[in-house]
C-alpha cells in the first residue's frame, strides 16, 4: 500500500516536472506580453515532432535529438515572434487571444499535413525502470525531475543576475518605465517568448519516451493543463508556477491511480474553475512575479 | 560637427494620431538653465516633454540638439543623446530593490563608470543608500520620486525633462525634490519642469515659459510676472490691459 502511494508521488512529481517546463515558459511570455499563447502546447508538440524526426530518419541518438528539437523550434519560433507575437505589445487581449489560437491551428495542421495525423511511435530515452526498495520508476522519469531542477534554478540565475533576464522583469512590471531607461521592449518579447516555447519543446522531448506516442494535435491537451497551472501560479510568477506544477502532476497521479485514468484529465479542468472563482489571483501574493 | 547643448525647439507640432496638441512651439533652453513650463490643463506641456523624448507623433517641426535634429526620433536614441525624462505618476519598477532600479537606469551605459555612477547618485541621494535593499514599490511617494529622479541622472544627461514632481507628495517631500533638482541644475545639467505648483516652480527655476493651446505665449524670468498676472495668462491667454484693471477695480469698488 505504502509502495503504491510513494510510487504515485513520484510519478506525479515527475509528472509536475513535466508540466513546470512547459508552463514557466507560458507564464513568463504572459509576464512581459500579457496575452496568454494559446498555442503554446504546439511549440512542445514541434520540439517532440523534431526530436521524433531525427530519430527515426537519421537515426540520431536521443540527447542529439533533444537538442535538434528545441533548436528547430526555437528557430520557428523566432519567425513567428518576429511577424506576429511584436505586434501584440500594447495590443488589446482579444487580438492576442485569436492570433495565438490561428497560430495554434497552423502549426498543428501543417505538421499533420506533412507528417500524417497518425500516432507516432517515440522509442529512445531511458525506460529502464530503477528501484529503490521495492518502489520502482522509469530512469527517464527521473531524467525529467533532475532536468526541471537544472531549469527553474537556470531560470533564476537568468532573472537574477544577467541582463536580459533583468529586462524581462522590468517589461513585466512597468512597460512605460523600460521605455525611460531605454529598454527595448520588442527585443525583450522576442527573447522571452523564444526562450518560453524552447523551454517547451524541451519539455516535449524530455516526455515522449514516457509517453511514447507522438501525433499532430498533442500539444492542445498540454495548452490546456498549462492554463490552470499558471492561474494557480499567479500569472508570472516563476516559482508560483514550479509549485502550482506539481500540485497539479501529483494530484493527477491519485486520481488516475485511485480512480481511474479516464479522470486524470478533468482534475486540471476543475482546479482551474476553482482557482478562478476562489483566488483568480493565484495561491500567492497577487504581487510576487519574476 | 559642434556638440551644442541648447535645445533649440523650432515651430514644433505634434500630437496623437488625429489629434493636434502642439500647434508650432518656439523654445530655446541654452545649457545650465532651470526652465518652468506651466499652463492650464490641455496646453500641451506634458506633450511637449514626451515629444522631446520620442514618444508622441511628430507632425513638423524640428528640435535642435548636439548639432542635429531629435525630432521624431525614438526615446533609445533620445536617451543615448543625453536627454532623460521623469514621467509624471510612478516610473519605476515596483517589484525591485532600489540597487536594482538604479542597475535598470543605467541599462543602456555599459561601461566601467556604472558602479562609480551608482556610489556618486547614493552620496547625493542618502535617504536611497539606508534603503538600497528596499523594493522600490514599498517605498513612500516622496521616496519613489527622488529614486526616479536618481535613475535618470545615472543615465548621465545633460538636459533632465522633469513632469509634476510634486503630485501627491507631502510638502516635506516636495521640499526634497527640489533641493535636489536644484542641486542638479548647479553641477550643470539644463532641466525643463512642468509643475502644476507654480508658486514652489518660480521659487526654482531662472526662467518661466507659458503654454497655452500648444502655443508659448509668454516667455520671460519669473520675477517679471506676478501671480495675478498668470492667473489672467492662464485664463485669457493674454495678460489685462491697464484700462481693463482699473474697470476691474471700480467693479470691485461698486
Amino acid at each position: 500500500m505504502m509502495t503504491i502511494f510513494l510510487e504515485q508521488i513520484l510519478n506525479g512529481i515527475s509528472t509536475g516536472a513535466v508540466y513546470a517546463i512547459v508552463a514557466v515558459g507560458m507564464t513568463m511570455i504572459f509576464g512581459v506580453l500579457r496575452a496568454i499563447n494559446f498555442a503554446h502546447g504546439e511549440y512542445y508538440m514541434l520540439g517532440t515532432f523534431g526530436g521524433w524526426f531525427v530519430i527515426s530518419t537519421i537515426g540520431l541518438p536521443y540527447p542529439a535529438a533533444v537538442i535538434v528539437g528545441v533548436v528547430v523550434t526555437m528557430a520557428i519560433a523566432y519567425v513567428i515572434g518576429r511577424f506576429v507575437m511584436q505586434r501584440m505589445i500594447g495590443m488589446p487581449e482579444e487580438g492576442s487571444v485569436v492570433a495565438t489560437l490561428g497560430i495554434a491551428l497552423i502549426l498543428q495542421n501543417t505538421v499533420i499535413l506533412v507528417f500524417g495525423g497518425g500516432y507516432k511511435f517515440f522509442s529512445a530515452g531511458y525506460i529502464e525502470p530503477v528501484f529503490f526498495g521495492d518502489i520502482g520508476i522509469a530512469q527517464q522519469r527521473l531524467l525529467i525531475i533532475a532536468l526541471c531542477i537544472a531549469v527553474f534554478v537556470g531560470l533564476e540565475l537568468l532573472v537574477t543576475y544577467s541582463r536580459m533576464g533583468k529586462a524581462m522583469r522590468a517589461v513585466s512590471q512597468n512597460v512605460e518605465a523600460c521605455a525611460v531607461v531605454g529598454i527595448d521592449v520588442r527585443t525583450v518579447v522576442l527573447s522571452t517568448f523564444v526562450l518560453g516555447t524552447g523551454l517547451a519543446a524541451f519539455s516535449g522531448i524530455l516526455t515522449a519516451p514516457v509517453n511514447v506516442s507522438v501525433y499532430g494535435g498533442m500539444g492542445e491537451i498540454i495548452t490546456f493543463k498549462t492554463l490552470p497551472i499558471i492561474v494557480m501560479g499567479g500569472l508570472g510568477n516563476v516559482r508560483g508556477t514550479l509549485v502550482a506544477a506539481m500540485i497539479l502532476g501529483i494530484a493527477e497521479s491519485f486520481v488516475a491511480g485511485n480512480f481511474g485514468l479516464q479522470y486524470r484529465d478533468s482534475v486540471g479542468f476543475v482546479t482551474l474553475i476553482l482557482m478562478l472563482l476562489w483566488r483568480p489571483h493565484g495561491l500567492f501574493s497577487a504581487r510576487a512575479r519574476f | 560637427m559642434v556638440a551644442d547643448n541648447t535645445l533649440s525647439i523650432r515651430d514644433l507640432r505634434a500630437g496623437y494620431a488625429s489629434l493636434d496638441i502642439l500647434n508650432g512651439v518656439t523654445l530655446d533652453i541654452p545649457q545650465g538653465q532651470f526652465v518652468a513650463l506651466m499652463g492650464p490643463n490641455g496646453a500641451g506641456k506634458s506633450t511637449l516633454l514626451k515629444t522631446i523624448f520620442g514618444m508622441t507623433q511628430h507632425k513638423g517641426g524640428n528640435i535642435g540638439w548636439n548639432g542635429g535634429d531629435i525630432a521624431g526620433k525614438t526615446s533609445r536614441h533620445v536617451l543615448g543623446q543625453g536627454i532623460s525624462y521623469v514621467p509624471q505618476g510612478r516610473c519605476n519598477f515596483p517589484l525591485m530593490t532600489v540597487q536594482e532600479n538604479l542597475e535598470m537606469a543605467a541599462y543602456t551605459i555599459r561601461d566601467a563608470g556604472v558602479k562609480s555612477d551608482r556610489d556618486y547618485v547614493y552620496d547625493l541621494f542618502p535617504a536611497l543608500k539606508t534603503r538600497r535593499s528596499t523594493l522600490a514599490g514599498n517605498m513612500s511617494g516622496g521616496e519613489q520620486q527622488l529614486l526616479e529622479v536618481a535613475m535618470a541622472v545615472l543615465q548621465r544627461p545633460k538636459l533632465l525633462l522633469v513632469d509634476e514632481p510634486s503630485v501627491g507628495l507631502s510638502p516635506a517631500a516636495i521640499g526634497v525634490v527640489f533641493k535636489e533638482l536644484i542641486r542638479l541644475q548647479k553641477e550643470g545639467l539644463s532641466i525643463l519642469l512642468v509643475e502644476q505648483n507654480t508658486r514652489k516652480a518660480m521659487e526654482v527655476a531662472d526662467r518661466a515659459v507659458i503654454l497655452r493651446l500648444g502655443e508659448v505665449i509668454w516667455d520671460g524670468r519669473p520675477a517679471d510676472i506676478s501671480h495675478d498676472e498668470l492667473g489672467d495668462l492662464f485664463l485669457t491667454g493674454r495678460m489685462r490691459t491697464e484700462h481693463e484693471t482699473s474697470r476691474h477695480k471700480e467693479t470691485l469698488s461698486v
